[in-house]
């Protein structure tokens, strides 16, 4: 009999979750076996040091009153709260907003700036609601705008506007570090203006 | 059932079971907070197909990722070095050190292991809480132990 399924019976033994047939299988592997009788002792040392160790702890002073005192504040029935499906979609009003906003602002600045809109920088993000999007105020007159997410050249999948560039990815993003890096070139390819940010997606 | 009921009769197991896998009683009191605020605004949702302790261990544990999540990212923005190890000075009480090995362990023999020994729970309900088979919670509680033993220094 394999080792390694004995490992498992071992634990199962120790954890008081082993069956009769298994606990016979056990007890004569044990007794041909150094290596896992070695195993055995040492899992019943580890398990009483956890049992011994562990102990139930009481809810930390008023716990459950400042639950209620919070549900109070911030729950109420007038609150906001903000279903997950609804943050892309939310990502673009925001996008559009910003756009208005620098439309009906002064036109006098030459050299577009770049806003990050969503994710912000260093936030936590689900992967499955993840928009990257930036806006650009004034709006680029010519040139071109890139988007690079992880060193990617993203650009064919963007959706891009003269004032704004949104990227929803088509798979929900894997767990890890994302760098976004926009750019705004000129005609000549020249990189005029240049944006980067971090930020973390859980899953 | 109203939520008064969920808060009073699950929210010490639910602490215990997140002071489990953070291993800082501060953190563990924030994060069943934030859990148990959640739980609540998504109640009126809850349809009752998982248990309430089941599906309040959901909320719960993705609160702690986030946690860890965020831990990983200040870390790594501030360009800090974290030693996880629990300390192997003999001052240390020996609960905290156990706590600080157990919540340093990946995040698959973890949650077991919290289920098993901070929560009480048979290996039906852990293999029910985390929608695995029996098999894969006693080999993940096997590994998880092994890990523990070296980083407890268990001879």
């Amino acid at each position: 009999m394999k080792c390694k399924y004995i490992k498992e019976l071992i634990q199962a033994s120790i954890d008081g979750e082993i069956t009769e047939k298994e606990k016979a299988q056990l007890e004569a592997h044990l007794k041909e076996c150094e290596a896992c009788q070695k195993v055995f002792d040492l899992a019943q040392k580890s398990r009483n040091l956890l049992v011994t160790n562990i102990v139930e702890e009481e809810l930390p002073p008023y716990f459950e009153a400042k639950f209620w005192e919070r549900v109070e504040n911030e729950a109420h029935p007038e609150g906001i709260f903000i279903p997950k499906r609804l943050i892309p979609k939310l990502a673009g009003a925001m996008v559009l907003i910003l756009s208005l906003v620098f439309i009906f602002r002064s036109t006098r600045a030459t050299t577009s700036e770049i806003y990050i809109v969503s994710p912000q920088p260093q936030h936590i993000v689900s992967g499955e609601e993840t928009t990257i999007s930036a806006a650009f105020y004034p709006k680029p007159k010519e040139g071109s705008i890139s988007l690079v997410l992880n060193g990617k050249q993203i650009a064919p999948l963007v959706e891009l506007t003269d004032d704004h560039i949104m990227y929803t990815p088509e798979e929900p993003l894997e767990e890890g570090y994302y760098k976004v890096k926009v750019q705004i070139k000129d005609k000549g390819g020249k990189i005029q203006q240049e944006k980067e940010w971090l930020f973390y997606v859980v899953p | 059932m109203e939520f008064e009921e969920v808060v009073k009769n699950h929210s010490k197991r639910l602490f215990n079971m997140v002071y489990g896998m953070v291993g800082n009683y501060d953190d563990a009191s924030d994060i069943t907070q934030d859990a148990l605020f959640l739980a609540y605004k998504a109640f009126p949702k809850f349809r009752g197909e998982a248990g309430v302790y089941t599906w309040l261990y959901r909320i719960a544990k993705n609160e702690c990722r986030k946690h860890f999540y965020k831990k990983k990212l200040h870390t790594f923005l501030s360009l800090r070095v974290e030693v996880n190890n629990p300390g192997t000075d003999d001052d240390i009480d020996s609960k905290i050190r156990v706590r600080k090995a157990v919540a340093s362990l990946p995040f698959e023999y973890r949650e077991p292991i919290t289920l098993k020994y901070f929560n009480s729970m048979s290996y039906q309900e852990i293999a029910d809480t985390l929608r695995v088979p029996i098999g894969t919670v006693r080999s993940r509680l096997a590994r998880g132990r092994e890990a523990l033993e070296k980083k407890l220094k268990v001879r």
